[in-house]
């Protein structure tokens, strides 16, 4: 049964509509202060160089021109602490991938600065470099990390792979890869550090994790963090490209403000954004299913590479999240994956929307299909026969509760998209052929036992004397809905009204270190971090507000009934804001505290066999693909997902989510194509690499099947990443079914469509 | 960026400007390239000259045997205009596809051309409507075929300081068409394009002009193809003679954005569905 | 006009007020309307006219303002996202409705999509959903999945300002 909700499931506003759409939102190059300085990235030029000496004496010419910063100006530790450690703020000796910042310039002006950088003279000597991560893993290749170029590694078994393979009815082997994606946050990465009086420093960051540039800041600096405060300015897209390099991008100007005394701004171009920032990891997996003779899969085996960059930073667990669900979310008892990150000298690669899921997905799901084309079975029939149910176990021995509302989300897809008659081939209107493709996935929500230690969240609920509430988290709002989300956690929890709730930018001074703003675990850890601050206030309130109904004359036999802000009992009512009032005149504490912990994992690295997460959420996607049979031109019509991410807190931020990670993923699958030529990344810019346009949208059909997760505030789990998993392996799936030519390689060019419409029209 | 940007008012005061101006001079029309260059650091000059508003470029002009597009008339512009429309289809065909629609507000069909982009797709329409291109240095004008302008990458006839007052098409009633691959299905700079323009009389073609983009150092006449389609029936046969033929023509290179057998393979297959768009 | 030497004496009229600013002759169109009047709006996404965040009306034609230099808006009328209001001076049907659907998310293309938008129905007040989705392929967002803007510029047809 439903609680009754004021505010939870419903479309309410936007917190930040508002500002946004008159432009007055302030993101971080909107920020201006007194005596403001400019700094810019003098970047290498060559894949993997060692640095002999960096001279600024052109630069100093320039008029403006204020100083070089380079390593020797840090006084802290010069290792940016994240994951590894292995990535320094500036390199000493050597650059290890092109665009690696090796220096600053600080300057009176943006466009200053960017001259400045350009005169300042690198002196270097070119080093062998890796470009190709399967390469890179080979025995005789050049060695830039560690003695096998091996960043991190994991492993999953059960059974017997190879016993379960021989015995086989039927099995299906592919190799497939992947590309890089850029997060194209229309907003690129920045910070302005201004120095404080006391030698403390306080930045302006537009970021997804706060406490990382705290860490970071700290650490550059070498000062206490009390003395460093961060504040999330307003953040124009992150995508998981936000996660762990503002911090790198913040200590920069943090160390530009320390040297000059002054604030530092420290805007991004677009182009080293490209060169330097995270990036979704090209992947390359080869997958082997085997299933017996009545459908059943029986055993799986995965390789799976990524390709890590220059440094480890995100890669251990972006592979970890990649690894646990490699094999799909399929019921198999004997199971064998080897997964690996490798080193090359190349931009290195973080969180991105998936997080190591999409590229393994993209290969098991194409899979998938083939598999069942050679059972003889369709495709949803033989998903439905193989997919997890709540009480199964995935193929890491986890066994799943009733929150996961899989085989529902298949068969909404197959219904609402009429997958039953429109999957049997169709024949080609002149040129164009149409084909419909199908995938299913689980995501495991939160960091997982990999990130177990990050995974706790702190809240600061404030209720002013005007009743009006001020809500602190330590997750930050990126422009998928989390200031809106959050308030209406707290205006459900305290039964305030909802405009009276105003959720903040993150302010690393007012909560404890919450984690990342990653892994869709927002709404799931702030959210209970909320509630628990809220609970004790919402005690004092619910209190006060009964006391002041009784001594109304309320009839206080009735219960009393808290919704929408007002309290009524027995005929009477009162409104929020009187109950508040009444609490300051009784001196009631009004502020509190709240702290999540997510519940332990068992997950063990030895055998990948345990509890990997808390709770998985799940999609299906079914594609609907035109195919241009002479260009090769795929064009998506029209995508189906449904969904389960528990309990849904505002729908139209939800399907706002759904909508933009369709579409992301649709755009990685097809046009994104980002492209590296001799170590050096050659399409930098919006105009080789391009993202879908308006023109380009598919249709969306979303549904969303709430499976309560008893652990989740309101019994919501996880929604973000979701959506953008099953989008790529769907549409290749579709091509596949529209024109028999399957594509083994994301983006699924025109060109690589052709050329297998090629090899089809030979057969 | 330069320091230095002029904006004559006219003609007249830009040719007595000029000898004054520095060395290193370039006319700035919209914009939407050179100012790309400038902010990518690849464009050093230390003067523009503004021509974006002098009025002897802003025009679209019908004469008796001729249309006249001034260089400075924004690409919008020519989208709406009826005259564009009735007497050069295949420029107006290839305005969708020309970059983003506040980018057209921008650009100019003189800087499309002056640019010598091979996959300009003004440039290439144009070539396609035999247009010639009027050109202006101090007193002197000249007129080219906009075949002969074109000299390579980057590359044109124009001498230092010359400017394009405009391009000329010839009034003859034909058809037109422009079809194009980009890496999505608008704003993208095209993989291959083919521009086509064709006299019809009964069911048969008189004169034929295919241009053909990004598939060759500039925006290309396909001389053969072109002369092989004059005065025939446009049969299944022709159009696929046609396709085989202009397969033949184009010298696309394999680089980031496609590649060459790809390329070579869409001109045919471009030419073949644009014919028949016109037959 | 006449100029030989930077500065030069810049004329325009910005958000419906005649201005007139001494600049140096390199200022970009975006410097001019960010740095020089502050008007924080505008944003660049990419400094090379691909994405379509920094969208300003010339004229009451939607321009990329980062692939513009300042001088090349003399004597011309200028419109920001500041300046886009309804008549009675407060919301914009378009920024009605695109707070509205939900059009709005990391709000970073939003200014510009709105400009785009606003010059699209200035010229054709009933263009069809087709047209509007073709109008609208120069603004990137990253956000939305673009279905939401849609619907909120197709609402907005139908309100008068």
């Amino acid at each position: 049964m439903k609680e009754k909700l004021s505010y939870i499931g419903r479309s309410l506003p936007r917190k930040d509509a508002l500002i946004k759409a008159v432009g007055a939102a302030q993101y971080a190059d909107d920020r201006e202060f007194a005596g403001l300085l400019h700094a810019a990235a003098v970047r290498s030029p060559r894949p993997r160089i060692k640095i002999l000496s960096i001279s600024d004496a052109r630069a100093r010419r320039l008029p403006g021109y204020v100083t070089l910063v380079t390593y020797r100006d840090i006084k802290g530790v010069n290792k940016w602490p994240v994951v590894m450690q292995d990535y320094p703020f500036l390199p000493e000796k050597e650059a290890r991938f092109a665009g690696e910042t090796v220096a600053l310039v600080v300057a009176a002006t943006a466009r200053a600065a960017r001259k400045a950088a350009a005169l300042v003279e690198i002196k270097y000597r070119e080093l062998p470099f890796v470009e190709d991560p399967l390469k890179a893993l080979e025995k005789d290749a050049v060695k830039i990390f560690g003695d096998d170029n091996v960043i991190s590694s994991f492993v999953i078994k059960k059974g017997s792979v190879d016993a379960a393979l021989k015995k086989a009815a039927y099995t299906a082997e592919g190799e497939f890869s992947t590309n890089y994606q850029v997060h194209a946050y229309l907003e690129t990465q920045g910070a302005i550090a201004l120095p404080e009086s006391d030698g403390g420093m306080t930045v302006h960051s537009t970021t997804q994790c706060p406490f990382y540039v705290l860490d970071a800041v700290a650490a550059a600096l070498g000062i206490p963090y009390h003395k460093v405060k961060i504040l999330q300015t307003v953040t124009g897209g992150g995508f998981g490209g936000k996660e762990d390099v503002p911090a790198l991008v913040a200590s920069h100007a943090a160390l530009c403000a320390a040297k000059t005394g002054k604030p530092v701004k420290l805007i991004y171009g677009r182009k080293e954004d490209f060169q330097s920032m995270s990036k979704r990891h090209p992947g390359w997996a080869r997958v082997a299913y085997a299933a017996d003779k009545s459908g059943r899969i029986t055993a799986c085996r995965v390789n799976y590479v990524l390709d890590g960059g220059a440094y480890s930073t995100l890669s251990p667990i972006v592979l970890w999240r990649g690894t646990v669900h490699a094999a799909g979310p399929y019921k198999i008892a004997n199971v064998d994956i080897k997964t690996y990150a490798a080193a090359t000298n190349k931009v290195p690669c973080g969180a991105f929307r998936g997080f190591g899921q999409p590229q393994v997905c993209f290969a098991q799901e194409s899979l998938i299909d083939e598999l069942a084309e050679k059972v003889g079975m369709d495709p949803v029939q033989f998903r439905l026969k193989n997919l997890l149910e709540p009480g199964d176990r995935t193929v890491t021995g986890q066994k799943l509760n009733s929150s996961c509302g899989l085989k529902e989300l298949v068969q909404t897809v197959r219904k609402r998209s009429g997958w039953d008659k429109k999957a049997k081939p169709r024949a080609a209107a002149g040129d164009v052929a149409t084909g419909i493709g199908f995938s299913a996935t689980y995501y495991g929500v939160g960091l997982g036992a990999k990130g177990r230690y990050l995974d706790r969240a702190g809240a600061l609920v404030n209720i002013y004397k005007d009743s009006s509430v001020g809500v602190n988290v330590g997750n930050t709002e990126m422009g998928q809905g989390a200031l809106t989300v959050l308030a209406q956690i707290a205006a459900e929890t305290l039964n305030a009204p909802y405009e009276s709730v105003k959720v903040e930018e993150v302010d690393s001074s007012k909560v404890p270190d919450s984690g990342p703003t990653v892994a869709s675990r927002t709404t799931l850890m702030s959210g209970n971090a909320i509630i628990e601050a809220a609970a004790p206030l919402r005690e004092r309130i619910f209190k006060t507000a009964f006391s002041l109904l009784s001594a109304a004359g309320a009839d206080a036999s009735k219960k009393m009934v808290a919704a929408g802000g007002i309290f009524s009992m027995g005929g009477k009512s009162v409104d929020f804001r009187k109950v508040v009032a009444e609490c300051w005149f009784r001196r009631l504490k009004m502020s509190e505290q709240g702290w999540y912990a997510a519940p332990r994992t068992t997950f063990r690295m030895e055998d990948g066999q345990g509890d990997a997460y808390v709770i998985y959420s799940y999609s299906a996607d079914a594609a609907e693909v035109e195919v241009d049979l002479k260009t090769g031109v795929a064009k998506v019509k029209k995508i189906w997902a449904a969904y389960d991410v528990g309990r849904i807190v505002n729908p139209r931020l939800a399907v706002g989510q759904a909508q933009g990670g369709i579409l992301q993923g649709m755009s990685w699958a097809l046009y994104e194509n980002l492209i590296y030529k001799n170590g050096i990344m050659v399409n930098p810019n919006f105009t080789d690499y391009v993202i879908a346009t308006t023109a380009d949208k598919p249709e969306y059909d979303i549904t969303f099947i709430e499976k309560p997760y008893a652990g989740g505030p309101y019994k919501a789990k996880g929604m973000g990443e979701v959506p953008l998993i099953g989008v790529a392996p769907a549409v290749a799936n579709a091509i596949k079914n529209a024109c028999g030519a399957r594509v083994n390689s994301v983006p699924l060019l025109p060109e690589k469509i052709w050329k297998e419409l090629k090899k089809v029209a030979a057969r | 960026m330069p320091e230095i940007i002029v904006k004559p008012s006219n003609l007249k005061e830009l040719w007595k400007m000029l000898p004054g101006l520095p060395a290193r001079r370039r006319y700035l029309a919209g914009g939407t390239d050179l100012v790309t260059a400038g902010v990518a650091g690849v464009e050093h000059s230390e003067c523009w000259i503004d021509i974006g508003d002098l009025p002897e470029l802003g025009s679209i002009k019908e004469a008796a045997g001729s249309l006249f597009i001034g260089s400075g008339v924004k690409i919008s512009e020519i989208e709406s205009s009826k005259a564009a429309a009735r007497w050069c289809p295949a420029l107006v065909a290839a305005i969708p596809h020309f970059a983003s629609p506040s980018l057209r507000n921008m650009a100019t069909l003189g800087g499309n051309a002056a640019n010598a982009s091979p996959c300009a797709d003004g440039a290439c329409s144009l070539v396609a409507e035999g247009a010639s291109v009027l050109l202006a240095l101090k007193g002197k004008k000249r007129r080219l075929p906009l075949v002969d302008f074109f000299l390579g990458p980057k590359l044109t006839a124009l001498k230092k300081d010359e400017l394009i007052l405009g391009f000329e098409i010839r009034k003859r009633r034909h058809a037109g068409a422009y079809l194009k691959l980009g890496p999505r299905a608008y704003f993208g700079i095209s993989k291959a394009a083919v521009a086509v323009t064709a006299e019809l009389s009964g069911g048969a073609v008189k004169r034929v002009r295919v241009a053909l983009g990004s598939v060759a150092p500039v925006p290309l006449y396909a001389a053969r193809t072109s002369a092989f389609l004059a005065d025939k029936k446009l049969s299944a046969e022709t159009i696929a003679e046609a396709s085989a033929l202009v397969r033949t023509e184009a010298s696309p290179i394999t680089d980031t954005r496609s590649e060459a057998a790809y390329r070579l393979d869409m001109c045919g297959v471009l030419l073949e569905r644009a014919l028949k768009s016109l037959a | 006009m006449k100029q030989s030497t930077s500065p030069f004496v810049l004329k325009c009229r910005v958000n419906g007020v005649s201005m007139e600013r001494e600049l140096p002759s390199s200022r970009s169109l975006l410097e001019f309307i960010r740095e020089d009047l502050g008007l924080k709006g505008t944003k660049e996404g990419c400094g090379e006219g691909e994405c379509g965040a920094c969208l300003v009306l010339l004229d009451g034609r939607a321009v990329n303002s980062c692939l513009m230099m300042a001088v090349q808006v003399h004597g011309k009328e200028l419109v920001t996202i500041e300046g886009i209001k309804g008549r009675d001076g407060g919301l914009h049907p378009l920024q009605k409705t695109f707070m509205a659907e939900g059009a709005v998310q990391c709000g970073f293309c939003t200014p510009g999509l709105i400009v785009a938008s606003e010059a699209l129905l200035r010229r054709r007040p009933k263009a069809t959903l087709e047209e509007i989705k073709l109008g609208l392929t120069g603004n990137l967002c990253r956000c939305t999945g673009y279905e939401k803007v849609l619907s909120a510029v197709g609402k907005a047809r139908k309100i008068k300002k």
